[in-house]
C-alpha cells in the first residue's frame, strides 16, 4: 500500500490514524462549553505562565462556521506583526488552542485546516492578560483536496520533528505491509495497533502464521511483578555535591557529634560552647598548678576551661566566623605563643578572648572554593582545639603540644566532594604574629574517601619559628588516619561503634647553628611523635570508652610546653627549664577516656591519665610557684631564679642566683617530678 | 472437541488478561485512546513514573563549614523541603536521653514522592494532546526533554533559566559503559503541585536500544533523584520514544 493510497484510505487507514493522533475524534461540544473549556485551560495555564517573565496569553477555538462546531488538529499560527515571529499550535478535540508565552504586542492568529479556507483575526497581547479569540472556519469545496497538504502548513520545530516520525514510521510500515503481501494482505492498521490484537472486524483477518509481528515493545516481567519482587532501582540518597556530606562523620575524633544545627538563621548560625571540669592530679600540687599541657590547668578545682559564644555569618557568598572564648582558655593559650614578644603592642591581650575569627568568600569552583583571612584554629595533632569534639580531655603530647592557632590567609579548594586542598599562607607556625623575616608556608589534605575512612595531612615549612633565631627554619608533618571498624546502630544494647586514630608527627629545625639530624651535642632540634586511640561506642552511641596514649622525642625542647614555673610563658622562658639545643626531653602517655553523652549537645565525662618524661616535667605536692607573697602569686621576673623568699634572684644562671639569694635562704626550685596521674570529671555542652 | 473448546476459551481468556496487562500504549492505537487512556500515559508508563527520591539530611552548620560552606544552601530543593515540626527540640533533662537517636527528623534522609516525565517521547506529547494537559512550560530547543515534578519549595521568583541554571551541571543520564549526556539546560516552573524542573538532554546524545538501560540521575538541591529506564520498555510503535 503506498502513501497515496493511504491517504485515500478513509479513517481507517494508517494515514488516518495517525492524524487522528493530532485532530483527535471529539465533536459537538456547545459554544457555550467550549468557552468554558477554553476559560479552564487559560485559567489552569496561568500560574505557570505567570511564573515567567512578562508574558501574556491567548485562547481560542476554531469552529465549523457552518455548523458551529468545533474544529479539532487545526493548525494555528500567532505571528507577531512586531517581531515578525512565529508560534504555533494544533487545536485539541475540542476546537481549543492556547498560547502561553506570547510577548506583549500585536499578533495575527491565523487558523488552517484541510478541507477550510484560512482563517484569521488580531489581538492584542498584554503581560499578564488573557485574550480570547474564535476563528470560524469555512468549508472550502472549491479547493482540490489533493493540493492541502498538511505538510503545507507551517510547523512548530517540535510538530515537524513529530510528524517526521510519523512519516518515518508510515513508511516502515508500508515496506512492511508491501512485504506482507507476498504471504497475505496483513491490514496495516492491524501492524500499526502494537499488540496486533484490536483490528477492525471489518478487514480479513489472516492466519497467525502469516502476520509480520509488529515493532511492539518487549513488555519487560517487571511491570507484572508485585512491587516487592522487582528489582531495587538504585537510588543513591547521598548528597555527592556538597563536600563531605555523603557521609556521616560525626564520629570523627576531632568533629563535634551533633546532628542538628539549634539555632539556624538565614545570614547568621551562633554556636555556644561550655566546658567545666574538676581536676585531681595525684602529685597534689599545693599551688593547684598542672603543667605541660593545653587542656589541664588546675588540680583540686572546679574550672570553666571554655566558654565561648559566636557563630557564622554568610549572605550569598560572603561569609565570617568569630568564636569568642572566656574562661582557662583565654590565658592558658596565648601563654604558649612566643612571636609575641616580637615588637610592640600586646597582640596576646589583642587575640586572647578570639579563638576564631576570619572571613572570606565563598566560590562555586568545582566542589567549592574558600578565600579566608584571619584568625583560625589550627589543626595540627588530630584533636580539636574544643574538647566537646574529641574522644577524650587530654591528648597525648603531639595533639596537646601544638598550639592551637595562626594568623594568616588560607584558601580552600575541593575539587571533589571527598578531597579538601588547603594551602595556607601565615605569620608562622602556630603563632599571632611573624618571629622573624620569613612568613609560615604550608597546608593541609583531608581526604575523606569512605564514611569509615579519614586520611589528613598538614605540612608545614619556611617559616623561621623562633625567638631571637631568624636564620633557623622549621619543617613539621603532622599526618593522621581514622577508621570505624563497626557501625551498627540498630541493636539497643551492645557495641554500636568501633574506631581508632593514628597520628604520626615528625620535625625539625635547622640553619643558624641548629641540625635536624645530627648529634645533640651538636645542636640537634628535631621532634618525633606518634598517638593512638581505640574507641567504643555502646548503646547506640549514648557510652563511648576510649584507650590510647603516646610518645613523643623533642631535642631542643622547642615543641614542649614550658611549664608555667613562676609565670614563665614562651616568651620569659625559665631557668628551671631550659629549652636548648640538643636538650632532650622524651615522654609518654596513655589515658582512658568515658564519656556518657544522654543528648547530642551534652557530654559528661571521666578521665583517668597518665604521663610521663625522662626529665622533671610535672608539677609536684610543691608546686611551680615561688613562697613567700602574700597572695601566694609569682614574683614577676619569670625568666630569673627566685629565692626561697620569693623574690627575683636578679640572675639567670645559677651561680649568681646562689649567690644573690644567700641571705634569705637560698634558690627556690620549683617541684618537677617525671610523672603524673589525673583523674578528672566534667561537662560539656555545645550548641 | 469439548477439551478443545475449554482450551480455547482458556487461551482467549489468557490473551484478555495479558493485554489488559499491558499498557494502553500497547494494546490500543493512539486513534483510539480515550481521554483516560492518555492520562494513564501521563501518570503511569514506562515514559511517566511516580518515583521515590530522596531528600538528604539537613546538615549542621560544622559539617557545611567542614566542607567548605557556611549557612543552609538556598534556593531549589534547599528551601522549604522540611516537613514542619521536623526540626530539633531540645529537652531540658540533660542527665537522661536516647544517645545517638537524640536527633530530629530532618537530620536523617527522608523519602519524598516526585514524578518524572519524558516530555518529547510521543506518546507522551500525544497524551497531552489527548488529555487536553497543558504541556509544561517548554525549554527551546531540540533534545529530550525530562521534567521533575512535585519538588517542594517556597516562593521562588526570577527567571525560570536562571533559577534552573545552578541544577544544569547535576544531572545526567548515564548509561553503562558510556558516557555521561549532560543536559544543556535545565528551568525551573512552578506550579500548583509544586516545582517542576526540565532539563534539556541534547539530541546528539545517541540512546539506542543497546544501551538497554538509561539512569536519570539529578540532585536538585537536597532532593537527590536517580530512577531508571528500561529502553526496551519505552518502544512505541518500534521506536525509542524519548
Amino acid at each position: 500500500m503506498n502513501r497515496k493510497l493511504a491517504k485515500e484510505a478513509g479513517p481507517r487507514t494508517p494515514f488516518a490514524r495517525k492524524r487522528a493522533m493530532i485532530v483527535g475524534a471529539t465533536r459537538g461540544f456547545s459554544r457555550i462549553a467550549s468557552w468554558a473549556r477554553v476559560a479552564c485551560i487559560v485559567g489552569s495555564l496561568s500560574i505557570p505562565a505567570f511564573a515567567q517573565p512578562e508574558v501574556g496569553l491567548v485562547g481560542g477555538v476554531t469552529r465549523d462556521s457552518s455548523s458551529g462546531k468545533p474544529v479539532p488538529g487545526a493548525q494555528i499560527i500567532a505571528h507577531s506583526l512586531n517581531k515578525g515571529t512565529d508560534q504555533s499550535t494544533v487545536t485539541g478535540a475540542d476546537g481549543i488552542f492556547t498560547f502561553t508565552k506570547l510577548e506583549p504586542g500585536l499578533y495575527e492568529i491565523a487558523a488552517t485546516k484541510e478541507g477550510f479556507r484560512n482563517s484569521s483575526t488580531h489581538v492584542e497581547v498584554s503581560v499578564r492578560k488573557i485574550a480570547r479569540v474564535e476563528l470560524p472556519l469555512t468549508i472550502a469545496e472549491d479547493l482540490p483536496r489533493a493540493t492541502l497538504k498538511p505538510d503545507d502548513a507551517p510547523l512548530t520545530e517540535r510538530e515537524r520533528q513529530m510528524l517526521l516520525r510519523i512519516e518515518r514510521l508510515e513508511a516502515r510500515l508500508e515496506a512492511m505491509a508491501a512485504a506482507n503481501t507476498n504471504v497475505g494482505a496483513e491490514p496495516l492498521v492491524a501492524s500499526l495497533t502494537p499488540a496486533a490484537s484490536a483490528a477492525p472486524a471489518s478487514f480479513p483477518q489472516t492466519s497467525r502464521s502469516s502476520i509480520v509481528p509488529p515493532p511492539a515493545p518487549v513488555a519487560p516481567p517487571d511491570h507484572r511483578l508485585p512491587e516487592a519482587l522487582q528489582a531495587p532501582d538504585p537510588r543513591p540518597a547521598v548528597d555527592t555535591e556538597t563536600p563531605f556530606a555523603y557521609g556521616d562523620f560525626t564520629w570523627l575524633n576531632g568533629s563535634p557529634r551533633n546532628k542538628d544545627t539549634v539555632l539556624d538563621t538565614k545570614f547568621f548560625t551562633p554556636e555556644i560552647r561550655f566546658d567545666t571540669h574538676y581536676m585531681e592530679d595525684f602529685n597534689q600540687p599545693k599551688d593547684h598548678t598542672i603543667v605541660g599541657s593545653t587542656e589541664s590547668f588546675r588540680s583540686g578545682e572546679v574550672q570553666i576551661e571554655q566558654a565561648s559564644v559566636g557563630g557564622d555569618f554568610h549572605w550569598q557568598g560572603v561569609r565570617g566566623r568569630i568564636l569568642f572564648m572566656e574562661g582557662l582558655f583565654a590565658t592558658t593559650t596565648p601563654r604558649n605563643d612566643a612571636s609575641a614578644g616580637v615588637g610592640n603592642w600586646d597582640l596576646r591581650a589583642a587575640y586572647k578572648y578570639v579563638s576564631e575569627a576570619y572571613g572570606g568568600y565563598h566560590f562555586n569552583v568545582n566542589h567549592g572554593l574558600n578565600v579566608d583571612a584571619g584568625i583560625f584554629v589550627s589543626y595540627i595533632g588530630l584533636f580539636s582545639y574544643y574538647n566537646f569534639d574529641n574522644w577524650g580531655y587530654q591528648p597525648s603530647y603531639v595533639s596537646s603540644n601544638t598550639p592551637w592557632f595562626f594568623n594568616g590567609v588560607r584558601v580552600q579548594w575541593f575539587p571533589t566532594a571527598k578531597l579538601k586542598i588547603e594551602p595556607w599562607f601565615i605569620n608562622g607556625w602556630q603563632s599571632y604574629a611573624k618571629y622573624n623575616g620569613h612568613p609560615g608556608l604550608g597546608g593541609q589534605i583531608l581526604w575523606l574517601p569512605k564514611e569509615w575512612l579519614k586520611v589528613v595531612g598538614n605540612q608545614y615549612g619556611f617559616g623561621q619559628d623562633n625567638l631571637g633565631l631568624p636564620h633557623t627554619e622549621r619543617i613539621h608533618t603532622d599526618d593522621s588516619v581514622e577508621i570505624r571498624f563497626y557501625n551498627n546502630q540498630t541493636k539497643d544494647r551492645g557495641i554500636s561503634k568501633i574506631a581508632m586514630s593514628l597520628t604520626g608527627d615528625a620535625g625539625a629545625q635547622y640553619g643558624g647553628g641548629l641540625c635536624g639530624t645530627c648529634a645533640p651535642s651538636k645542636g640537634k632540634e628535631s621532634f618525633v611523635g606518634w598517638m593512638l586511640y581505640n574507641r567504643y561506642w555502646w548503646n547506640k552511641d549514648k557510652y563511648a570508652i576510649t584507650f590510647g596514649g603516646g610518645q613523643m622525642s623533642n631535642y631542643g625542647r622547642y615543641l614542649t610546653l614550658l611549664p608555667p614555673i613562676n609565670g614563665a610563658d614562651a616568651v620569659t622562658g625559665s631557668p628551671y627549664f631550659t629549652e636548648l639545643p640538643g636538650q632532650k626531653a622524651h615522654m609518654w602517655d596513655s589515658s582512658i577516656n568515658l564519656q556518657y553523652m544522654p543528648r547530642q549537645y551534652i557530654t559528661w565525662w571521666a578521665e583517668l591519665g597518665y604521663r610521663h618524661s625522662d626529665v622533671p616535667y610535672f608539677a609536684g605536692r610543691g608546686g611551680v610557684t615561688p613562697p613567700g607573697f602574700p597572695l601566694g602569686g609569682t614574683n614577676g621576673a619569670p625568666g630569673q631564679f627566685a629565692c626561697m623568699n620569693g623574690a627575683p634572684s636578679g640572675a639567670t644562671d645559677l651561680p649568681t642566683a646562689t649567690s644573690n639569694c644567700g641571705s634569705v635562704g637560698g634558690v627556690w626550685f620549683p617541684d618537677l617530678r617525671r610523672s603524673e596521674a589525673k583523674f578528672s570529671v566534667g561537662v560539656m555542652v555545645k550548641f | 472437541m469439548r477439551n478443545f473448546l475449554k482450551q480455547s476459551l482458556g487461551l482467549a481468556a489468557a490473551t484478555v488478561c495479558l493485554l489488559a496487562a499491558d499498557g494502553v500504549w500497547k494494546s490500543k492505537p493512539v486513534a483510539e485512546w480515550t481521554e483516560e487512556d492518555a492520562k494513564q500515559v501521563l501518570a503511569k508508563s514506562p515514559w511517566s513514573k511516580e518515583i521515590r527520591a530522596t531528600i538528604t539530611r539537613r546538615l549542621t552548620e560544622e559539617q557545611l563549614r567542614e566542607g567548605g560552606q557556611m549557612g543552609q544552601p538556598r534556593g531549589i530543593g534547599n528551601e522549604g523541603v522540611d516537613p514542619k515540626g521536623s526540626g530539633p527540640k531540645v529537652s531540658p533533662n540533660i542527665f537522661g536521653g536516647p544517645g545517638g537517636d537524640d536527633r530530629s527528623a530532618r537530620s536523617l534522609n527522608q523519602p519524598i514522592t516526585l514524578r518524572l516525565r519524558w516530555e518529547t517521547a510521543l506518546p507522551v506529547r500525544l497524551a497531552e494532546l489527548k488529555a487536553h494537559e497543558a504541556e509544561p512550560p517548554t525549554l527551546e530547543g531540540d533534545g529530550h526533554r525530562v521534567a521533575v515534578y512535585g519538588i517542594p519549595g517556597g516562593d521562588f521568583k526570577g527567571d525560570p533559566k536562571q533559577l534552573g541554571e545552578p541544577l544544569k551541571h547535576l544531572a545526567a543520564l548515564k548509561r553503562e559503559g558510556k558516557k555521561d549526556v549532560r543536559p544543556v539546560m535545565a528551568e525551573v516552573f512552578r506550579r500548583e503541585s509544586g516545582l517542576v524542573v526540565v532539563y534539556l538532554f541534547p539530541p546528539s546524545a545517541e540512546i539506542t536500544r543497546k544501551d538497554e538501560r538509561l539512569q536519570f540521575n539529578a540532585q536538585i538541591g537536597r532532593i537527590v533523584v536517580a530512577e531508571t529506564f528500561e529502553l526496551s520498555e519505552m518502544e512505541f510503535l518500534g521506536k525509542i520514544e524519548l
